[in-house]
């Protein structure tokens, strides 16, 4: 029965001469799409952060950063005195300007600024630094994302994994006293993760004490990296737990209904009227068939724990994007809002795009559209 | 299955069915509640009022910060006090005031007597100076204990007619406290609560406010001498001094000194109005744009399946945050925004399939037959019988929207001028009020806006199983 299922998600990528070019132009086709979706919504950004006039004076002002430190430094000027090291300064940074096409209209300067965004030249913070000393935003970047794919993704997961198997449970135990307490509390997923935080850490961290408020680890951190790891996962809990909690009972039910509603169809009983037997059943003529709707909500609860983290993770305090935008709005470091949201624009295509090839892949339907055969 | 939905829907079975079905009944109850507080939110406070006040300092400066409400002293053992405010311009026995003039010198002598037997000290003192001088004053104020002991506090200029003076706080006070401090025990205390020495028992730890007792008057009282000199002939002169409580107002206080009744109360309307117009706006732009790509097919309905996908590869929350960093916005440009940010959202896709059905329905093609307008076809015979399906998504995303805004709120882009719910938790979040267990703060709106939330899915859960008769044979 595994092998069975293995075999239905590889053969999409078993590959036959013809195979692969059609395979290869999907990709391209739906990658371009995506990659355009990218390219709008980094533009958007762009339009957004102008008209509150901020990029010009962030780029002038990295300029003119940038060209006091070459002077400053080059022993050759550094002798010169006060008034016509600032005469060289500025007649380089005009030169800069004018060079790196500054001086244009807006509608030009924009597609720099775009092709700057989308190559992930997201220039130099204003005021945040990494913990490594640089003020790259995309170093500063690169050092939080982890974190937040780290606790996020694993909790979306974890819960797509409960959820499902809870869904499964349910639906054939249909009208149960557990089914029915699901049924009746699936309104309490209305509630975000993030509010079950604030309710979690008044119970378990302020009340009972027995869990932290938040952060990565205790301060000071344990020196064993064993320890440091427990540690770690011992901050994770509440945020999990809360992010979890909140996604469980809709969850549930909604994989509880579409569970019932693929164990209605009458291949379904056909198979268990030739006693298939209910393994047989089960794998593979209900959950084989609902695979890519299954994929489909996993890769969407992934493309919302992207964003969806920024409030729980301000929350908790985890040092993850999300604190790192909320850093960022608190001292207004234009830079790193408009890097972060270049990011989660990228980081939402390439999901996107991944749903795409998996959907391709597990449905016959779409499937035969790609291959042809 | 369209017709036999229709016929199930007449308003008033549907509304019966809704009060009878258990969470119908209890979204409906909740939502009630909500809606009372709404009203009354409204009535008691209107919105100019409001909107005049809450990002104000001035009209809280009466306020105790940080206090519990009134009725903290009836759950529990501690009889905490409350605001003790003294006022030359009220007539009282305890208060006695007098002037004598001399040449150009007037010398105005105040007395405040009054009993303090509470559990705990007070959390600041402050007073206003009324009074039309030419040149300063000097104002002199001291406290006589119920041990008799004599405290001198402050002392000072005015330099406005109108002057609101900083006491407990001031240098001057902790300076006159750590003198007095010294000449008592011989030993150095550093920045003291002045407040908490003056009402605390005569011990070495008077200075802490954890381990000093509270002087309690027992019969005997405390007087404030207040003694101004000018150096001008004056016969105005009024005071008002207030010695700050723990204990304030029906929700407590902030730690700006603000009414929590407020935003509890005002938090409900702007819930209501925020989810709902949202909501709806939504749901009948959706019904639009998903009912037209269903029509009219073609081009019209490929660009707007494209725009959906692209709409998919948007990362909402980002984009609406550099928004409301960037312009500093307002709950309705916020609505705005969103709106734009959503309008091509997943919504979309069901109003296309349920039109997609109904287009084939023969009544539709009789009325092409005969000749009625595309725009008359799509209002009647599509849309029309679409709305009772719709409905409950609206009442079901409205707590979404709520937290959205609350989201926002959170995370320091909510409208500064609004009292909502989602600015109290964020200003209280980040003030410890978790930490420091400022339960009256934190609180109120969490729980306002689990009933807001449980309340509306409940409903719209509940009107799902009415309209979708399928949901009910699950």
């Amino acid at each position: 029965m595994r092998e069975s299922h293995s075999y239905f998600i590889f053969s999409f990528f078993s590959f036959s001469k013809g195979n692969f070019r059609k395979i290869a132009w999907f990709i391209i086709k739906k990658g371009l799409s995506i990659f355009f979706s990218v390219c709008v919504a980094t533009y958007a950004t762009i339009l957004i952060a102008e008209q509150g006039g901020y990029i010009d004076t962030i780029v002038i002002a990295q300029i003119k950063d940038d060209t006091r430190n070459l002077v400053m430094t080059d022993p050759l000027y550094s002798r010169l005195p006060p008034d016509q090291q600032q005469k060289l300064i500025d007649a380089i940074v005009n030169n800069t300007i004018k060079a790196r096409g500054l001086d244009t209209p807006f509608y030009i300067r924009s597609f720099l600024y775009l092709k700057n965004a989308l190559t992930l030249d997201l220039g130099r913070a204003i005021f945040l630094t990494s913990d490594s000393g640089s003020k790259r935003v995309s170093a500063i970047i690169a050092e939080r994302l982890p974190y937040t794919i780290m606790l996020f993704t694993t909790a979306t997961l974890l819960g797509s994994l409960i959820t499902l198997s809870m869904g499964l449970y349910l639906s054939r135990h249909r009208g149960s006293l557990i089914d029915r307490l699901i049924v009746t509390l699936a309104p309490l997923s209305t509630i975000p993760g993030w509010f079950y935080g604030i309710i979690f850490i008044m119970i378990f961290a302020m009340y009972l004490g027995i869990l932290p408020y938040g952060g990565l680890v205790s301060v000071p951190p344990p020196e064993d990296p064993l320890m440091y790891a427990l540690d770690v996962l011992r901050h994770s809990i509440l945020p999990l737990f809360a992010w979890l909690f909140a996604g469980f009972w809709l969850g549930s039910y909604s994989n509880r209904n579409f569970f019932l509603i693929f164990s209605t169809h009458d291949y379904v009983r056909v198979g268990d009227a030739k006693g298939l037997g209910e393994e047989t059943v089960l794998w593979r003529y209900i959950v084989r068939p609902s695979l890519p709707n299954i994929v489909t909500s996993l890769s969407l609860g992934i493309i919302g724990s992207w964003t969806g983290a920024t409030v729980t993770e301000t929350v908790f305090n985890w040092p993850g994007l999300g604190s790192l935008t909320y850093q960022a709005i608190g001292v207004k470091d234009t830079p790193i809002i408009v890097g972060t949201t270049v990011i989660y624009a990228y980081l939402l295509g390439i999901t996107v795009l991944f749903l795409d090839l998996v959907y391709a892949a597990l449905d016959p339907r779409i499937k035969k559209q790609v291959v042809g055969t | 299955m369209m017709m036999k939905t229709k016929s199930k829907l007449d308003e008033m079975s549907a509304l019966n069915e809704l009060i009878r079905s258990r969470s119908g009944f209890v979204g409906i109850s909740i939502l009630a509640v909500v809606l009372a507080i709404a009203i009354a939110a409204v009535l008691i406070y209107p919105y100019s009022y409001i909107i005049s006040v809450w990002g104000d300092i001035e009209p809280w400066k009466e306020n105790p910060s940080l206090a519990r409400p009134t009725w903290y002293n009836v759950i529990s053992s501690a009889n905490l006090p409350p605001n003790n405010v003294f006022d030359t311009r009220e007539a009282n026995p305890q208060t006695s005031k007098s002037h004598a003039t001399f040449g150009n010198i007037t010398i105005y002598q105040i007395t405040f007597r009054f009993s303090y037997d509470y559990d705990d000290f007070p959390s600041d003192i402050n007073a206003f100076f009324y009074s039309n001088f030419t040149k300063p004053p000097l104002i002199e104020i001291n406290f006589v204990r119920p041990d008799g002991r004599e405290i001198k506090y402050w002392s000072g200029t005015l330099d406005k007619n109108i002057s609101f003076v900083t006491l407990a706080n001031s240098p001057v006070a902790k300076r006159n406290i750590e003198e007095y401090y010294y000449n008592s025990f011989g030993s150095t205390v550093f920045n003291p609560p002045t407040q908490v020495v003056v009402f605390a028992v005569h011990e070495p730890n008077m200075t802490k406010p954890s381990e000093a007792r509270v002087l309690k008057s027992d019969g005997k009282n405390y007087v404030i001498k207040i003694r101004a000199t000018f150096y001008e002939a004056r016969t105005d002169f009024d005071v008002r001094l207030i010695i700050y409580g723990k204990v304030w107002g029906l929700l407590g206080t902030d730690n700006r000194g603000r009414d929590l009744l407020i935003p509890f109360l005002w938090g409900a309307p702007i819930a209501l109005s925020f989810g709902m117009s949202l909501s709806v706006l939504l749901t009948i732009l959706q019904l639009i744009i998903g009912t037209s790509s269903a029509w009219f097919g073609g081009k019209v309905d490929f660009i707007i399946q494209k725009l959906v996908e692209f709409n998919m590869a948007v990362p909402f929350l980002s984009i609406l945050i550099l928004v409301a960093t960037f312009f500093r916005i307002s709950l309705w440009v916020m609505i705005l925004a969103i709106i734009v940010l959503s309008l091509f959202g997943g919504g979309i896709k069901n109003t296309r399939a349920l039109a997609l059905q109904l287009k084939q329905q023969p009544y539709v093609e009789a009325a092409i037959a005969y000749g009625v307008s595309n725009f008359g076809i799509i209002t009647k015979y599509i849309i029309y019988p679409m709305i009772p399906l719709l409905i409950p998504g609206i009442i079901g995303s409205i707590p979404g929207f709520v937290f959205l805004e609350a989201s926002l709120a959170f995370l320091g882009l909510g409208d500064p001028v609004l009292p909502t719910w989602g600015n109290t938790i964020n200003e209280a979040y980040s003030s410890g009020a978790v930490y420091h267990w400022y339960w009256w703060w934190i609180l109120p709106p969490i729980v306002a806006l689990i009933l807001i939330a449980v309340s509306f899915s409940f409903i719209g859960y509940a009107l799902d199983k009415i309209v979708n008769p399928r949901l009910r044979e699950l």
